[in-house]
């Protein structure tokens, strides 16, 4: 079976934005996500409402075009003042057409 | 006579299980407990006081309602104004942070609120049931004129979202729902879930306290950073409000026990709902200030020393 390159995104945030992230990437294009609850700390130490719940990781396949919406709006949302990080890592799929 | 009180407060399960989780954490020892504990016992408390607010609200006169809810609505406008002055002038902040943290004090804390009927009732004190109903109108008025304050300075776009994150939150949600249980299922039809819902109460309570105990202290921790003023200002404010309430609950005809419960909900700050609506609605706001006020100084102030300070206001003004 034939793969193609598409683009594996993991936001990790503090567990209040949960249902604000999920929201963002599906509007920007996502069509799937999956969510995990994770413990950690980040350069800036611990998400600072922690006992509000664990933090949130969220990861997503996504084309390009989608990628580069998701990291503008979180650096102009989200970036400045909440505990947020995210990465990309390529990763080749079968199916692209459900990414 | 408020000696008295203390001690007779403090020798109740739920707050010494609080001391000892708090001293225990400080000392770095693990007294935490599983995780979804929390979850379960908060979900429980809160189910609980409603089903108990709407059973008794179902036996109350609606003429009896309108004052209380009328000091209510009053007491959601005021702590909050009042908080933020204090923070303003007293605790030097800057506007949003004032704002932030005034949010916290404005709305209430549902557990300190259940302490407080645990505490009254181990007296032998009676409380109004329609209680639990205020707490739901002031938990939401508060966060409301708090933001209001900072939303004149054009920062908080979140605004209405943070709003609807309070309305259907779960904490709001499981109290009214818990009204609307009792409230419609009527004082005799839930005589059978009372071993579950009454009986097993303060015992949970006790449960939660252990895991709240452990919060604040960690929170406690973090009281270096936020200065001075803002520890002076966790037990001020409180004070201040609490005997706001407590006048208020006077004035509104409330018993002595339904005085002491309204001014401990106008004295109490929040750390589930405020927190969760502040993040939002002002993210450049410092959790660091605000948590460490409500959760790391004024919480375990008004539940170990407080609530009975606020009782024995209620007993003067009643």
């Amino acid at each position: 079976m034939s793969s193609t390159e598409r683009q594996l995104l993991t936001i990790i945030a503090e567990a209040v934005l949960e249902q604000r992230l999920i929201d963002l990437v599906k509007r920007l294009g996502a069509k799937g996500y999956s969510i995990g609850h994770v413990r950690g700390e980040g350069a800036t130490g611990r998400a600072a409402l922690d006992f509000a719940g664990p933090s949130v990781r969220l990861e997503s396949v996504m084309t390009d075009e989608v990628v580069d919406r998701v990291f503008e709006a979180l650096a102009a949302d989200y970036f400045p003042h909440f505990a947020v990080v995210a990465w990309v890592v390529p990763v080749r799929v079968a199916r692209p057409e459900r990414f | 006579m408020i000696a008295s009180i203390i001690v007779d407060n403090l020798l109740t399960a739920p707050v010494i299980a609080f001391v000892v989780a708090g001293l225990a954490t400080l000392v770095r020892a693990d007294i935490r407990l599983p995780e979804p504990l929390y979850a379960v016992l908060s979900s429980y408390l809160l189910l609980a006081i409603g089903i108990k607010g709407g059973r008794a609200l179902g036996l109350s006169e609606s003429a009896e309602l309108w004052r209380p809810l009328i000091a209510a609505l009053a007491l959601g406008i005021i702590t909050p104004l009042l908080a933020f002055a204090l923070l303003r002038r007293v605790g030097r902040l800057d506007t949003i942070n004032a704002a932030a943290t005034a949010a916290h004090y404005g709305s209430v804390s549902a557990v300190t609120f259940t302490v407080a009927l645990a505490t009254l009732e181990a007296s032998g004190q009676s409380v109004e049931g329609f209680l639990a109903g205020l707490l739901a109108v002031l938990e939401v008025v508060g966060i409301v004129v708090a933001l209001a304050l900072a939303r004149d300075r054009g920062s908080s776009d979140g605004w209405t979202e943070a709003l609807l994150e309070v309305i259907r939150g779960r904490s709001i949600t499981l109290l009214l729902g818990g009204l609307v249980i009792g409230l419609a299922v009527g004082d005799e039809r839930l005589a059978p879930t009372d071993p579950l819902f009454v009986s097993l109460f303060t015992g949970a309570l006790t449960l939660f306290l252990v895991e709240m105990g452990v919060v604040a202290a960690e929170r406690l921790r973090d009281a270096r950073d936020a200065g001075w003023r803002i520890v002076v200002l966790g037990i001020v404010i409180p004070l201040a409000n609490g005997a706001i309430g407590a006048a208020a609950g006077s004035l509104a005809g409330l018993s002595t026990g339904g005085t002491a419960v309204l001014a401990t909900l106008a004295a109490s700050a929040s750390y589930i709902a405020a927190p969760a609506a502040v993040r939002i609605a002002l993210p450049s706001a410092s959790p660091g200030l605000y948590v460490t006020a409500s959760l790391g100084i004024t919480f375990p102030f008004n539940v170990i020393l407080g609530i009975p300070i606020y009782l024995a206001m209620a007993q003067v003004l009643t």
